[in-house]
């Protein structure tokens, strides 16, 4: 059996979800066969990227393939009233998940009136 | 045998959408994944591969969950399906951008004669299922040591 794992040189996109919540945003990235510690998340000049690293398949001679995704690439964009502070990422079941929440600033506020 | 097609995904028939999201898909990214043959509202990639003493076939479904999958093999056709469900992020946000697909999906294996289909194993990491088939005894490759005199 063929022991070569190194990786591919091609990268996918992965298929994301974007949800707006009352506290920020979640991005939400489909990332299968990706371990955690192949994943990094950079953040600068906020833009916010992506990668996922993910060793080539070998469980024998290949009789059918239909998976073409290799290395993970994404990258967005973020908007100014989000705290790249407190950032969070969670990897579970071949899903990123990575909440952004709102600045301090931008959250709606009750003013009281005297 | 023919080894090469030796395992063979069953051609489903397609939903009268997948052809036209297949075009999208190219139009907008021409790195999105192929859709293949299916019926179900998404279509998960399928792998297929064989050694000498099994045959594993692999799937690509990232944020299921264990009881959401089901594996059968029944008259020789081994086959995965189950639901997608959409998480409840949904329900407490506004989503602004979706291109994952969810819902029901099946997809269909017809195992060679050799793989022993009561001894089959399935496991889920990083969302990809990988099931196990070993191959009967008679089907491996034998090496016998001949004497010469």
């Amino acid at each position: 059996m063929n022991t070569n794992t190194q990786s591919c040189v091609k990268t996918v996109r992965p298929a994301s979800s974007i949800i707006h919540r009352p506290d920020g945003f979640v991005i939400e990235c489909d990332m299968p066969g990706v371990s955690r510690e192949g994943i990094q998340l950079t953040v600068e000049k906020n833009v916010l990227t992506i990668t996922g690293h993910r060793n080539a398949v070998n469980l024998g001679n290949p009789l059918h393939r239909e998976s073409r995704a290799c290395d993970y690439r994404r990258a967005f964009s973020l908007e100014a009233e989000i705290d790249l502070t407190r950032i969070n990422a969670r990897y579970e079941a071949g899903v990123l998940q990575i909440l952004l929440p709102h600045a301090e600033a931008v959250k709606p506020r009750q003013i009281a009136v005297s | 045998m023919n080894i090469l097609n030796s395992i063979i995904p069953e051609l489903n028939s397609r939903s009268p959408y997948s052809h036209l999201r297949e075009q999208l898909n190219r139009l907008f990214d021409v790195s999105a994944p192929r859709a293949p043959e299916s019926f179900g509202d998404w279509s998960p990639a399928l792998d297929a591969f064989e050694d000498k003493d099994k045959y594993v076939v692999s799937l690509e479904l990232p944020g299921m969950k264990r009881e959401d999958i089901s594996v059968t093999v029944h008259d020789g056709v081994l086959t995965v399906s189950g639901e997608r469900k959409s998480e409840q992020d949904s329900k407490t946000g506004s989503v602004h951008r979706s291109e994952r697909y969810y819902g029901k999906f099946t997809r269909s294996v017809s195992l060679p004669p050799t793989a022993k289909a009561d001894k089959v194993a399935a496991s889920y990491k990083d969302g990809v299922l990988q099931i196990e088939l070993p191959k009967a005894e008679e089907a491996k490759p034998k090496s016998i040591e001949v004497k010469i005199s």
